[in-house]
């Protein structure tokens, strides 16, 4: 007879399960083992080494005047935690939950506060577009992880598994009762029983061939509570950075680009050699918002004007030699030098003087995702999720700056009340038929002999979701994106991983992240599909206008069967409300 | 020929605890040296075209997280920021306990 213990490898119980161990992650486990007697934090990578938050670059905000309060720097003290909420809205284009606003601008100065005092280095503060007030604190992602690392291991009861990629949660009469996954180290299979399961798993970039977030980031977290029924909110809003390297293929969306673009005045071209901004954004050309830029990018490639590697050209051409040398000189300490995060840049990059460089606009930031109250409840008892990947915060499009916020904000509030639920709740039963038909999914590919490439699936997915579900969106792309979607859908269970090793098979995990990237980009493709106007980070060619008469609205993405079933709410507009107008995309209100 | 290719050799060290005692040794490949070639780009050249087996650990490829380095001609490099412009030669990071070719148990740096 099966049992449990002899269907997986392992089993691992607990109070609290922590998916995903960075900025989020790891507050969250932080908060949750004061609370409870046992924590797991089980990540895809390497803790400290893996997701966005090491790879930022780095604002976070609080308020200008608590930023001068707290840390001694030049902060504004006419702002104010309100002020900051009325911006997020602002930016937002109203579609965030104010009450959840409110909470993330009151408590981000005392979270913050305490990142510091844990040994956090913090710089200057800096004034980011978007923000009334300067607000951005400038602390690298990569003391983020440096300090938090250090703050996890000083917890006993806090048990960390690596390379672990959780894939699937398991449930019991509907509350959730733990996750299962494999570990990629050893290639066994993971049963991890938890009486509370916290979601950190970050944002779904990686369905895009061009982004500047690391690889492990397919949008796991996400498809995982698609799965088990959560609702996500305003899935329709992936960011999308303009000029980042799509040349050498080595660097592609390396964003030192962009950060050039925000230093000196650099042209944008198209084949053509036209300086295709004035058309977009007259007044501001290559300095218009990040969206237009990526928009006024993409529309030019769509309408065959793009380089060769399909994207639009940037130039320094036009600036003096010494101006462009001396540049490097002056330039913030994370491009100086022509040095990038660990690269050289001349090493890579074509002869400035002469050369222009190949960019393209590139997957950054998740806006939308799981729909969380206050208390980062997702619906579903005994589920929790905070950090990117979760929805109601950022609304439409978020700040400079703010995505560290959430982080320090939503992942301490997750663990608080998940560790409080953990404390109390009794513990769920294992559904031993669930756990076996997972058991044989995750290990399917590897049983197959022949069949369909991940790779080369992949890279179709990720072809799919840039022509059909980008930067530019429109009603004929997104049906034919769903179309293909249809097809390489029914391809997923002839998928075949030749490799048959067991340890560190990353054609395996390739294939096993397939169908989440795959439940991502149609819950983007359809959330696009109902909004029949343009908002924020979303671009529809077909419905240029952004309407504050019919669409301050949220899209709910929720899993119906085989269907994704789509809703429509209205937003609470309690404190801060639009001007009810029907405007062009982008403009100012 | 006008427009051959030019390649290098990429000599791996490949050991694999569950195989042969974990026994190393090194395999080489023959990779096209592309412009602005990187030790992170060669890799993933070799597994998503050559040899679907070879094991490497990597996640920010821009120099950040520190979980690519590997030893590169004998100096302990990041394989994200590395540039190639000839023949190369990878061992994993030497004092970590060895997961699989070039993948070490990190946790150990905490
Ligand atoms: C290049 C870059 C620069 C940025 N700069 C800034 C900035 O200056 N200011 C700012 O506010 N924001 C910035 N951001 C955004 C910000 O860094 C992120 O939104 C934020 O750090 C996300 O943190 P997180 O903890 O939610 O997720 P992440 O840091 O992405 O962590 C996700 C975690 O989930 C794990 N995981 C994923 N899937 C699974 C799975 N299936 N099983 C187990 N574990 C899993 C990963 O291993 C990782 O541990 C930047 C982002 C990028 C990419
Ligand atoms: S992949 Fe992060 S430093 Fe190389």
């Amino acid at each position: 007879m099966s049992t449990l213990e002899k269907t997986a490898d392992e089993i691992v119980i607990t109070d609290v399960l922590i998916v995903g161990s960075e900025g989020a992650g790891a507050r969250a486990a932080l908060e949750a083992s004061k609370r409870c007697k046992s924590v797991v934090v089980a990540t895809k990578g390497v803790v400290g080494k893996s997701g966005a938050t090491l790879t930022a670059d780095a604002d976070i905000d609080i308020d200008s005047r608590s930023a001068a309060e707290l840390f001694g720097l030049p902060g504004d003290m006419n702002d104010s935690p309100e002020k900051f909420a009325d911006d997020m809205c602002k930016e937002g284009e109203y579609l965030n939950n104010q009450r959840l606003v409110t909470i993330h601008c009151d408590e981000a100065p005392m979270r913050l506060k305490e990142l510091v005092d844990w040994g956090a280095r913090i710089d200057k503060l800096t004034h980011a577009p978007g923000h009334t007030y300067p607000r951005g604190v400038w602390v690298p992602g990569t003391e983020f992880a440096r300090v938090l690392t250090k703050e996890l291991k000083k917890r006993d009861n806090i048990k960390l598994l690596e390379h672990m990629m959780i894939t699937d949660l398991l449930t019991d009469n509907g509350r959730v009762v733990g996750a299962a996954g494999i570990e990629i180290t050893t290639g066994k299979f993971f049963v991890i029983k938890a009486k509370a399961v916290i979601f950190c798993t970050g944002g779904a970039m990686r369905i895009y061939p061009h982004t500047t977030a690391p690889d492990e980031l397919s949008g796991d977290g996400l498809a995982m509570a698609y799965r088990v029924g959560a609702k996500l909110i305003d899935m329709e809003f992936p960011m999308f950075l303009p000029y980042t390297l799509i040349k050498p293929d080595s660097l592609n969306g390396v964003d030192f680009s962009y950060l050039l673009s925000a230093y000196v005045q650099t042209q944008a071209l198209n084949r053509h050699g036209e300086r295709y901004m004035a058309k977009y954004d007259p007044e501001r050309l290559e300095h218009s918002t990040r969206d237009v830029n990526s928009i006024a990018a993409m529309i030019e490639v769509l309408d065959g004007k793009g380089s060769p590697a399909g994207g639009t050209y940037l130039s320094l051409k036009h600036l003096p030699d010494n101006l462009i040398d001396f540049s490097a000189e002056w330039f913030p300490s994370n491009i100086s030098h022509w040095r990038y995060g660990g690269f050289n840049m001349k090493d890579y990059l074509p002869d400035l003087h002469t050369q222009a460089l190949e960019t393209s606009p590139a997957s950054h930031f998740w806006n939308g995702g799981v729909q969380i109250d206050e208390f980062c409840q997702t619906g579903i008892a005994g589920f929790y999720a905070c950090g990117e990947g979760t929805g109601s915060i950022h609304g439409a499009n978020r700040v400079s700056g703010n995505a560290l916020t959430m982080t320090q904000v939503w992942g301490p509030r997750a663990g608080i009340y998940a560790g409080e639920y953990a404390n109390k709740a009794g513990s769920g039963n294992i559904d031993l038929d669930q756990v076996m038909s997972i058991k044989e999914r995750l290990h399917a590919p590897l049983k197959r002999e022949d069949g369909v490439d991940p790779i080369a699936l992949r890279k179709r997915i990720q072809d799919v979701a840039w022509k059909y579900v980008g930067v530019v969106r429109e009603e004929k792309g997104l049906s034919k994106g769903l179309e293909e979607i249809a097809a390489i859908r029914a391809e997923l269970d002839q998928v075949y991983v030749s490799n048959k090793a067991k340890r560190f098979n990353h054609e395996w995990v390739e294939a096993l992240q397939l169908e989440n990237m795959l439940d991502v980009m149609e819950m983007v493709a359809e959330a696009s599909l109902v909004r029949k106007e343009s908002r924020g980070a979303l671009y529809r060619r077909d419905f240029p206008k952004t309407d504050n008469i019919n669409w301050v609205k949220n899209v709910v993405v929720q899993k119906d069967g085989d269907k994704i079933a789509t809703s429509v709410h209205d937003v609470d507009l309690e404190k801060y409300q639009p001007t009810r107008e029907i405007r062009d995309y982008g403009s100012k209100e | 020929m006008a427009n051959e290719v030019q390649t290098i050799t990429v000599k791996v060290r490949r050991a694999d605890p569950d195989v042969n005692g974990g026994e190393a040794s090194y395999q080489s490949y023959t990779v096209p040296l592309e412009p602005g070639s990187t030790v992170l780009s060669v890799l993933r050249h070799i597994t998503e075209n050559i040899d679907r087996t070879l094991s490497y650990y990597r996640s920010c490829r821009i120099g950040k997280c520190a979980g690519c380095r590997m030893v590169v001609n004998g100096k302990t490099r990041l394989a994200c920021t590395t540039a190639v412009t000839g023949d190369i030669t990878l061992d994993p990071l030497p004092g970590y306990p060895l997961i699989k070719d070039l993948v070490v148990d990190l946790s150990a740096e905490r």
